[in-house]
């Protein structure tokens, strides 16, 4: 070290002039000097006070040479030195125990946690303890050296010369353990804030709860005049003070761990620490509070508990370091901590800047938590929708802070690939969580933007499912929404949602009339806001301002005549169906419809509506005036009580879809009674006459055996069957068929009703395509089915009464087919688009070609199923 | 549970089987299914080309609302097209399909007069 600061010496040129006597001067000063130094460093010495003042006159003595910026240096430089060597080397041996925590399990973590606090609050006592005694030294150094400055007066503040050696020296104290900074130092850090703040957030739910029960108690006892904050404030009892006391000397504590790690330097490292501690507490409560239950608001608790722990704790804690008056008095500690945790700022009447900026941080990371975790669930809160608003309205407010919209529509949209559109969901699902999807996604965003997104994948799938229009329209007009067992009864909620229409567009045609003010209008300028960045510009922002849920599950099919037009066969399904002339019910939907579809579309099934009022006038006139005829006339007394068992609905057929009509042989009396009837109407109404659909309809029956009977509603082929058997108990399958006038493929088909319900047994009869039907007389074997008084339409597809929508397609389509056949023989081959405006441009009349493109290509992969044409690579080829 | 005559009632249709086999059949309702249609020798109406069964241009209801009406050449129209056009001729107005003259503009008015009550009747040509 001599050799070292010799070298210095000669370093310096000036010192040429000098003369022996000084220069020996000098090398003793310095030689003692640096011995003095040594000593002093190691703290070895016992008598400082001795030592000092020998100190003292080397430092000046060496100043006097001019030598003071290698005394300052070689002072601070031996100071490092004793840092470098001992001190850090002692600090960090601490926590050699846990050189490998990365390592370790978690619950060997929580093992250690109290034992880490421990070590590092001696850890950092010590480190501190000899901290202070080097600024000691320092001190000594300074004073030595502004002795002499005052002798020699050089320039500058006594204080700045201090506060210069005090900055340089926290400068080497913190380079010092940095450099030597154990790799887990900082994992430790984070134990000890995560294991005090946890003790903490207990202390103060405790607190939380205590005062929040005494206000209760408080509000019982004095009434409802007096604030209750005040009262969490008057009455502390024993337990409330000494909760109060421990979180003071906790908090205290952690003051302390802050306060010495700063002093050492580790300002931004604490601050990660207990900043990631926090951040990982509030996530914990996060989770703990949201959880699965999606059918209450968490946000506002969330937020409430951050105002009660974390807040409070940072608010303590920057108290502690920010201003030590206030530690020292402990009045203005208690005040801002537990007293009233439902004060909006915890104590203080001013939020000091570094709080607020806090709470800001804490509240967005709450928010972006909490948005996360909803996010990854938004399946299933929108599976249970209408019960998890509370949890949507929480996502929506999420967002709003957050704007991290389009995280929201990547994840929800994987999901439902994921989870709902797939082969093994039933359309009705699909479409019910498409619903919910809308009704929850209307509230998050009015404005439509990310539910054009995220229903885009869903309406792409439905459009490839044949039964999507179906199970729509019986959405629409099934209150049960066709599906019991289904999430929610989302039928009910379509037609609910066609009501909602209804007075949506009422309120609609008043925001027109208001809008021809000039000053409304001016006021719904000011009112425009851009579309969110995530719109698609290429879609019209008008467009999409109004979210109806109508409109979106219409625009799944592309066109809404398609919609009408599986409704009317719907429709006219269950009017054909009906025993009585009830339609109150059908009414009313179609009447929505028709405010929703407009009046035009839906003239086909208002017409059909129609038709059956007035069947039931008509039916009540003609059976009125027959009677009366009977009763003068001569009539046979078999068919004056008779005609009360028959109604009829008489349709107009043109109006209806095409009707399935089929030859029936009804039984003889029914026959006369239907020709009664229809000459009966042919003189009323003349000159309009009846033609009779006898397939069609419904027949209640009863079959009354010896010990009990049954009761059927079934269609009048299978009562026509059945009657057979009154006068004939066995049939083979040729005759019986003949008897009915069905085909025998026909008659075997529908005899299996009356199989399946134990009433008439098949045998094989003599050859092998021959059945025998006998009547079963005695109920033995057909007793399993019981006392049974099922009402049963049967209604497998070929039992319909009124053709299908794609039946319907191919007849109308049939037309076109020549057409087709012949442009493909002169052009060889054309795409799908080509065949569909050739056929616009040229069948202008009778009939107008008027399919979209869709129903071409339905009707044409038709015809390549029957082979007829052929399709390679989109284009379209005779087969040959 | 329906409770159901166990007797046939008088306002059922029952059909006895013969006395061995104890089963008695009871048909108590029988709802038909019918389609109306103008008995007219054609299909759709000469002047709108649109079928008798619908309804004509005018008119949104087919049936009552919308009736037909013969001439004395037996040719069919819609009562609205046949007003329309006979409104619209000379004095001398004729059936539009086979030309036949006759002093129309007095028929008419008694058709008017009496439309509204006029259902289906027979328009006559003198």
């Amino acid at each position: 070290m001599t050799a070292d600061a010799l070298s210095l010496v000669c370093n310096l040129g000036v010192l040429d002039s000098l003369s022996e006597a000084s220069i020996s001067e000098i090398l003793e000063s310095w030689n003692s000097f640096c011995l003095i130094t040594e000593t002093i460093v190691k703290g070895d010495d016992a008598d400082l006070s001795s030592s000092y003042s020998k100190f003292q006159s080397y430092v000046s003595s060496l100043c006097k040479y001019g030598l003071r910026s290698l005394v300052e240096e070689h002072f601070l430089i031996s100071l490092q030195d004793m840092l470098e060597k001992h001190v850090a080397p002692k600090f960090w041996k601490n926590f050699d125990a846990y050189s490998n925590v990365t390592d370790l399990e978690e619950n060997d973590k929580d093992m250690h946690e109290d034992e880490v606090e421990l070590l590092l609050c001696k850890a950092l006592e010590e480190i501190s303890l000899e901290k202070q005694y080097q600024e000691k030294y320092l001190l000594m150094l300074v004073k030595s050296l502004q002795l002499c400055q005052d002798s020699t007066s050089m320039e500058g503040h006594p204080s700045d010369v201090e506060k210069f050696f005090f900055s340089k020296y926290h400068l080497i104290i913190s380079s010092v353990l940095m450099t030597t900074l154990p790799r887990q130092f900082p994992e430790v850090l984070h134990w000890y804030f995560k294991g005090r703040l946890e003790e903490l957030s207990t202390i103060m739910a405790g607190n939380y709860e205590d005062s929040e029960s005494q206000d209760r108690i408080g509000m019982e006892l004095y009434g409802k005049g007096k604030h209750p904050t005040q009262f969490g404030n008057m009455d502390i009892d024993g337990s409330y003070d000494q909760k109060e006391i421990l979180e003071n000397k906790l908090v205290r504590n952690i003051g302390m761990v802050v306060h010495n790690l700063r002093s050492l330097g580790f300002t931004s490292m604490t601050e990660d620490a207990y900043a990631s501690a926090i951040f990982l507490l509030l996530k914990a409560k996060v989770f703990d509070l949201a959880g699965d239950d999606y059918r209450s608001s968490v946000l506002e608790s969330i937020k409430e508990w951050i105002q009660a722990v974390p807040l409070q704790f940072l608010h303590a804690l920057l108290d502690y370091l920010g201003d030590s008056i206030s530690y020292l008095s402990p009045s203005s500690m208690k005040s801002p901590l537990a007293s009233s945790p439902s004060s909006c700022y915890p104590g203080a009447s001013k939020p000091s800047e570094g709080i607020i900026r806090w709470q800001l941080r804490l509240e967005y990371f709450a928010y972006e938590t909490l948005q996360d975790l909803r996010i990854a669930k938004l399946f299933e809160i929108i599976v249970d929708y209408p019960d998890s608003a509370p949890a949507i309205e929480d996502l929506k407010q999420c967002l709003e802070y957050t704007g991290q919209h389009s995280k929201l529509v990547d994840s929800f949209i994987s999901a439902l690939q994921y989870r709902l559109l797939t082969a093994g969901a039933s359309t009705n699902d699909i479409l019910h969580q498409y619903v919910s999807t809308i009704k929850a996604l209307r509230t998050i965003d009015p404005a439509g933007v990310f539910l054009e997104a995220v229903g885009e994948p869903i309406r792409e799938y439905l459009r490839g499912r044949k039964d999507t229009i179906k199970c729509i329209v019986t959405m629409l007009t099934d209150g049960t929404g066709g599906n019991n067992n289904g999430p929610g009864n989302s039928g009910d909620s379509l037609l609910e949602e066609l009501n909602r229409d209804e007075e949506n567009q009422e309120t609609a045609g008043l925001d027109d009339d208001i809008n021809i003010d000039d000053k409304q209008a001016w006021i719904d300028v000011q009112r425009w806001e851009p579309d969110p960045v995530e719109a698609d510009p290429l879609k019209g922002s008008r467009y999409r301002r109004k979210v109806d849920v109508l409109g979106m599950i219409v625009g799944i099919i592309g066109s809404k005549d398609q919609l009408v037009n599986e409704y009317r066969v719907m429709l006219a399904e269950k009017l054909l169906n009906k025993t009585d002339y009830d339609i109150d019910t059908e009414i009313r939907t179609l009447e929505l419809l028709k405010i929703h579809f407009g009046e035009n579309s839906m003239q086909k099934c208002e017409i059909m509506l129609n038709d059956l009022i007035d069947s039931k006038r008509t039916n009540t006139n003609v059976k009125a005036t027959i009677n009366q005829l009977s009763q003068t006339g001569a009539e046979s007394q078999e068919h004056e009580v008779s005609f009360d068992i028959l109604d009829a609905t008489i349709i107009s057929s043109n109006f209806w879809p095409p009707i399935q009509d089929e030859v029936v042989n009804i039984p003889e009396p029914v026959d006369q009674l239907l020709s009664d009837y229809a000459k009966r109407y042919h003189e009323i109404k003349t000159p309009r006459k009846l033609l009779w659909k006898k397939n069609l309809g419904t027949v209640k029956l009863e079959l009354e055996f010896e010990d009990r009977t049954l009761q059927f509603t079934v269609t009048p082929v299978h009562a026509s069957i059945i009657m057979q058997f009154q006068d004939q108990t066995s049939w083979n399958s040729k005759n019986l068929a003949a008897a009915i006038g069905v085909p025998v493929d026909t008659l075997q088909r529908r005899i299996s009703f009356w199989i399946s319900k134990g009433i008439i047994a098949e045998s094989s009869g003599e050859d092998s395509n021959d059945h025998v039907y006998t009547l079963v007389d005695s109920m033995a074997d057909g007793g399993k089915t019981g006392i049974n008084n099922e009402e049963l339409v049967a209604d497998d597809d070929a039992e319909r009464s009124v053709a299908s929508v794609e039946d319907q397609l191919r007849k109308e389509m049939t037309v076109y087919e020549k057409f087709i056949v012949g442009m493909l023989k002169n052009f060889g081959s054309m795409a799908l688009d080509r065949i569909h405006n050739t056929l616009k441009m040229f069948c202008v009349s009778d009939p107008t070609y008027d399919k979209s493109l869709q129903q071409l290509q339905f009707f044409l992969s038709g015809l390549v199923a029957e082979e007829k044409l052929e399709l390679r690579d989109g284009m379209y080829f005779l087969k040959k | 549970m329906h409770s159901i005559p166990i007797s046939p009632s008088p306002s059922s249709l029952s059909l006895n089987l013969k006395s061995e086999l104890k089963i008695l059949f009871v048909i108590y309702r029988w709802h038909a299914v019918a389609s109306w249609t103008w008995d007219a020798h054609d299909e759709t109406c000469g002047i709108c080309r649109i079928s008798f069964d619908g309804c004509c241009p005018y008119c949104k209801l087919p049936g009552d609302d919308c009736p037909l009406i013969w001439g004395a050449c037996n040719h069919a129209f819609h009562l609205h097209c046949i007003l329309k056009w006979v409104n619209s001729q000379t004095p001398q107005a004729h059936c539009p399909m086979c030309r036949r003259e006759g002093s129309l503009k007095n028929e008419l008015q008694c058709i008017e007069a009496l439309l509204s009550h006029f259902v289906g009747s027979v328009w006559t040509l003198e």
